[in-house]
């Protein structure tokens, strides 16, 4: 297994404040079980440093929008589930990548380790283009900050 | 009156870099400002840079039919933006760039969209006048309807299922092709595509009738995920555009430069490759220059810089991603300028993300290159390593060579610790 380094919400929207306004893209893996509480963590986060509501859906909603770069650049940040690939995903995520880049937005793409393998093995454009590639974890809790 | 005290933003010392760092395709603007130009041909530094030359052939000599091949990231796009910029210096020349992914799904396409594509975009630049043309104006509603489909009313036939008699008894006759003696270059044109170009033809008129010198600049073919489809596309609907003195410039996936078949030199008029760059310092200031346009100095010193022009190995975007990296890592850190450790921070990461996908064979055709700088691009697993940037062919002195991306090589020989 590859040791990417590690990351919390905290820490990554603390990078995103920084970069704010030009494209980035980052690959955040992370084992399932720990999804719904990443999740949480990244829209509070969004929420407190941003002052933005963070939308997350799964990647699939971006093959039913007809203007990809539109969706994106409603937003400054947008994050996505990929749970699973598929043709369709793989041909968003790389022969297409230019128009998410075109967004020039922050996208954010949460995976399992298994599936963000598989991802970047069958997008070299993807790969090419992702900001970085990122191991995230649940924020401490306050209780384990203090003990 | 209460006093005002300036405070330190730490944000505002790196914002600008990573602003000008902005990975995306670069805007008109940017060429003028942030952009290095080439100075010469990457692979003979005798001759001019690739977007001149491109711009020259297409300027004398009308209907050209051009390709450009890089690996992922080597600046295919930048150099598809210069040569349409230089192309501008003429009144007359009507440049279109076309970026296919934008308008679809070209992994889905067939014969024939291209032309679509390229035909649409040439209607938008016609003059008013022309456009309200009768027979140019059909041919675009036609080409429109080709291009998203039509609804139409028709009357049902019931009779239309039932099989009629044929007028001549089928089973007497049978085809017997004697093969020709002549084998055709390239496949027939569809008929669809030639339809199409009929259209192109009335779309067009009004640009030849005016001498207007017209060049297609046509990006994102690149990226198909089957190579072969570009082939595909080219046999028809470039082959189908040759009938107009339209010169064309398209980006090709690179694995067509390896492919034993010399498609790409045999069906294209000229066609340039891209190679990764040249990333010692010592050797050429490209890499260097690129960051300290970006305002490199203002963030890092000297040394941080030619560190990060090497672990790029020549790959422009590497080269931002690590800068970008690299500037990420020092704010972090609470520092206000970029130091070694930060770029070996942003070295490691890359490094790591070419570790990905790396199976027991691509390990050993990696190490054997280290170990002996032998490689052979042959094998499927060898094209996908260059596909995929793990390995990086450069050209030098005349000659072809390969070698390990080396964020990938300090990547494996950490990993071997």
């Amino acid at each position: 297994m590859i040791d990417f380094d590690e990351t919390t919400a905290f820490r990554l929207f603390r990078r995103l404040g920084v970069g704010q306004g030009t494209f980035a893209m980052y690959l955040l893996i992370c084992p399932s079980e720990d999804w719904s509480i990443v999740e949480d963590d990244l829209k509070a986060e969004a929420d407190v440093q941003l002052g933005v509501k963070l939308p997350l859906n799964d990647i699939e909603v971006l093959l039913r929008e007809p203007s990809l770069a539109g969706y994106c650049s409603d937003q400054s940040v947008s994050a996505f589930r990929i749970k699973e690939l598929s043709h369709a995903v793989i041909s968003l995520l790389d022969t297409h990548v230019v128009r998410l880049e075109r967004s020039g937005g922050q996208l954010l793409f949460l995976s399992t380790q298994n599936t963000a393998e598989q991802l970047l093995v069958q997008t070299p454009n993807f790969r090419s283009r992702l900001t970085e590639v990122l191991r995230i974890t649940p924020d401490p809790s306050i209780g384990e900050l203090t003990a | 009156m209460e006093e005002k005290t300036a405070v330190f933003d730490r944000r505002q010392v790196y914002r600008p870099f990573l602003e000008r760092l902005n990975p995306s395709s670069p805007s008109p603007q940017d060429l003028d400002t942030i952009i290095v130009p080439p100075e010469h041909d990457p692979r003979d530094p005798e001759q001019p840079p690739i977007h001149a030359a491109f711009a020259t052939t297409s300027e004398l000599n009308r209907g050209t039919q051009m390709a450009l091949v890089g690996g992922i990231g080597s600046g295919k796009t930048t150099e598809l933006r210069l040569t349409q910029r230089l192309l501008k210096r003429h009144k007359d020349a009507v440049n279109v760039f076309i970026d296919l992914a934008d308008l679809t799904d070209i992994n889905q396409v067939n014969p024939g969209a291209i032309m679509i594509a390229i035909g649409t975009s040439l209607y938008s630049r016609l003059k008013k006048t022309d456009r309200t043309n009768e027979g140019v104006k059909a041919a675009y509603t036609k080409l429109q309807e080709l291009a998203k489909g039509k609804t139409e009313w028709v009357e049902v036939d019931e009779y239309d299922d039932q099989h009629e008699e044929p007028d001549v008894d089928e089973r007497q006759m049978r085809p017997v092709r004697t093969p020709g003696m002549l084998k055709p270059r390239f496949p027939a044109l569809k008929r669809n595509v030639e339809e199409i170009q009929l259209l192109m033809a009335d779309i067009v008129a009004p640009f030849l009738s005016s001498d207007s010198q017209v060049t297609v600049l046509l990006d994102g073919l690149d990226r198909l995920i089957q190579p072969d489809r570009f082939r595909q596309f080219a046999e028809q609907d470039l082959r189908a555009l040759r009938e107009f003195p339209i010169s064309v410039i398209v980006a090709a996936p690179l694995l067509l430069w390896f492919d034993k078949d010399r498609f790409l030199q045999d069906y294209f008029d000229d066609v340039k490759h891209i190679p990764a760059a040249i990333s010692d310092p010592e050797q050429s200031d490209f890499l260097n220059q690129i960051l300290i346009r970006r305002g490199a100095t203002e963030v890092m010193g000297g040394e941080e810089i030619s560190a990060i022009s090497r672990a790029s190995g020549g790959v422009l975007r590497d080269l931002i991603t690590l800068a970008r990296t690299s500037a990420e890592a020092a704010y972090r850190d609470d520092k206000d300028r970029i130091e070694m450790r930060h770029v070996k921070t942003a070295v490691r990461q890359l490094g790591r993300r070419y570790l990905l996908g790396l199976g027991r064979t691509h390990r050993r055709l990696v190490q054997r290159l280290l170990d002996e700088q032998a490689f052979s691009f042959e094998s499927p697993i060898a094209k996908e390593l260059l596909v995929n940037r793990q390995v990086l062919e450069y050209f030098t002195e005349g000659q072809e060579s390969f070698a390990v991306h080396p964020a990938l090589a300090d990547a494996l020989r950490e990993n071997l610790q």
